[in-house]
């Protein structure tokens, strides 16, 4: 299952008042504090009235994983993997930076954006994974065929 | 030194992309090998067996291979044990010892050996990965968790990569997991078919009826979900169908693999259709496949008798074996422990690496390691033949090969 922060979650935590301060509309708010184009502080209602003060903390606990996260918001617990190759030859961006793993090789390339060493995943160029800027793409194809739970798009 | 594109002997899917650096004999990295393939390339020079042992005692090779002769000339009924850890010429050259013996053949039970003879009989062909990764839009895990056993068979062949013809890889092609309980397998199937055990044969059924139009009759359940299943199917060409060991734990196995095998000839009218037995063991394809030439059976069989033998525990209980060669296979955890006290210091081994067996063996012969330090052919999941190569030398023990021809040649 994805572990991933819909924006119906966070909106639940905003005033709901589509005051439009922040410079769009409080789903739009949303949608941009999950890839972290706007911060909490971008909505003066939420942070200096008090009567949102349980939705504000409700709120930061709520993007807290956002922040320990890796720049492109995928987790990758090392401890937990198999080394099965499923993302390597899933990943959509990895088969392009080297190609012999669209047939399912192992990626060889030092350009590739993962590989698997000593039986275990090894992060290469995580710079290049779509979900990080210019592109930021919503792919989570790492996380879905991730047999062990190791991968973990957390936004 | 990095040696690349060696062979894994980690299990039966037998990947070649994998590479290798060497320092000092022993493997210090991998890079393409799944944590099981890691393990068994790296460890085992922790877990080896130095010396020919007799009585525990150090000896050498020849004094090792003239106590087994003796041993396995003076017993009255001796049992050759083994094959599946071993290449396809170490099998034929157990067999050819087990006629001259006129001794019992046997090996542990395997997925192989229930699914090929009925395979051959029902003349149900078989195609390469090579051509399920370029073609099968259709994959069924039936009794087998790839993640858990064949790490990475969706990766390298049936799921993720892109073919030919699937040509968008994961996203062309459709996964169903069948099986008795849930596994990590399901997590990467669109189709997740808890089933009662046993109960396969009438799934497989119930599936090749609804493709031909008629209604099967099942539980509201799991009819919905076959139901589901064949509106999936129906839009397939290439049925790509993998057979594993959990299948085994049905008593009846021998039935419920013909029972899907019969479905699946059904569907070969409409489909391509492939069938793969995923043993897990690197050589259970070659073992099965080599006793069912020779032999035409793939039961434990009595050379003596020239027929099929009963079960190995049942010839424990009963004593019907007075001395074991076990062929770099752990004989004694095939059999309750109670019976297995009867085997011990009536055996001989030949063995990679340390084992329960080899610990209980009255000669025990350490050899290269298969696929490292020795050259063979073994047969992949998909019945194509293997070339391995050797990529560490290792002059201080001799190949299962050697210590097999040689005691041929003895007897
Ligand atoms: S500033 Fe706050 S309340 Fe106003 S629209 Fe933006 S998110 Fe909604
Ligand atoms: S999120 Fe997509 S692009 Fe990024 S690593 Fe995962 S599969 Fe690759
Ligand atoms: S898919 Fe998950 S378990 Fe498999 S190699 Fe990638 S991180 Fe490891
Ligand atoms: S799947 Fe099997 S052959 Fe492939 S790397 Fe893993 S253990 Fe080795």
């Amino acid at each position: 299952m994805s572990s991933r922060i819909s924006p119906l979650q966070v909106y639940k935590f905003l005033p709901g008042l589509n005051c439009k301060k922040c410079g769009t509309t409080c789903m739009g708010f949303a949608v941009k504090l999950i890839s972290r184009q706007a911060k909490i502080e971008d909505c003066p209602p939420l942070v200096n009235d008090p009567k949102y003060s349980d939705k504000l903390t409700k709120l930061r606990d709520l993007l807290a994983p956002l922040t320990s996260a890796t720049e492109t918001l995928v987790q990758i617990d090392s401890d937990k993997c198999i080394g099965c190759g499923n993302c390597i030859v899933a990943c959509p961006e990895n088969i392009i930076l080297d190609p012999p793993s669209a047939r399912g090789c192992n990626s060889k390339s030092p350009n590739a954006l993962w590989t698997v060493e000593d039986g275990k995943i090894k992060v290469l160029h995580l710079e290049k994974c779509r979900r990080y800027p210019p592109s930021r793409m919503n792919c989570n194809v790492c996380e879905i065929v991730c047999y062990s739970g190791a991968i973990k798009v957390v936004a | 030194m990095m040696i690349e594109n060696i062979v894994c002997t980690g299990c039966s899917l037998l990947c070649n992309d994998v590479d290798v650096e060497v320092q000092a004999s022993s493997i210090k990295r991998t890079r393409g090998a799944c944590s099981h393939g890691d393990s068994r390339l790296k460890g085992f020079q922790q877990n080896r067996l130095r010396r020919p042992l007799i009585d525990g005692t150090p000896t050498d090779i020849d004094k090792a291979i003239e106590a087994t002769t003796e041993r396995l000339k003076s017993a009255k009924a001796p049992l050759i044990y083994g094959g599946e850890c071993s290449s396809n010429r170490t099998i034929e050259l157990a067999l050819k010892l087990a006629e001259r013996l006129e001794a019992y053949y046997d090996a542990p039970p395997s997925i192989c050996r229930v699914v090929i003879p009925i395979q051959e009989e029902l003349e149900i062909k078989s195609f390469s990965l090579d051509e399920v990764l370029d073609e099968a839009d259709f994959i069924i895990y039936w009794g087998v968790s790839a993640a858990d056993t064949h790490l990475r068979h969706a990766s390298r062949y049936a799921v993720m990569p892109r073919g030919s013809v699937v040509k968008m890889g994961r996203e062309s092609r459709i996964v169903a997991t069948i099986d008795a309980r849930e596994s990590m397998t399901m997590k990467i199937s669109q189709h997740k078919i808890l089933i009662d055990p046993c109960f396969d044969t009438r799934i497989a059924k119930a599936i090749a009826d609804l493709v031909d139009g008629y209604s099967p009759s099942l539980d509201d359940v799991t009819a919905r979900q076959i139901a589901i299943l064949v509106s999936d199917l129906k839009r397939a060409s290439f049925v790509a169908l993998f057979l594993g060991s959990n299948i085994l734990r049905c008593n009846y196995c021998g039935e419920t693999v013909r029972g899907i095998l019969e479905s699946v000839r059904r569907l070969s009218a409409r489909y391509k259709c492939s069938v793969h037995p995923m043993a897990e063991n690197v050589n259970s394809y070659g073992q099965a496949k080599i006793m069912w030439k020779t032999l035409k059976t793939c039961s434990p069989y009595s050379f003596k008798e020239k027929k099929s033998a009963e079960p190995l525990h049942v010839l424990v209980a009963r004593q019907a074996i007075d001395f074991v060669l076990a062929i770099n296979s752990d004989v004694l955890t095939q059999i309750p422990l109670e019976a297995s006290r009867s085997l011990r210091m009536k055996l001989a081994c030949t063995t990679e690496l340390r084992s329960i067996t080899q610990e209980n063996s009255v000669i025990a012969m350490p050899i290269k390691i298969l696929g490292v330090e020795a050259g063979g052919v073994v047969t992949r999941t998909d019945g194509v033949n293997v070339d391995l190569k050797p990529f560490i030398t290792n002059d201080e023990v001799p190949s299962e090969e050697e210590v097999l021809s040689r005691l041929l040649a003895s007897i």
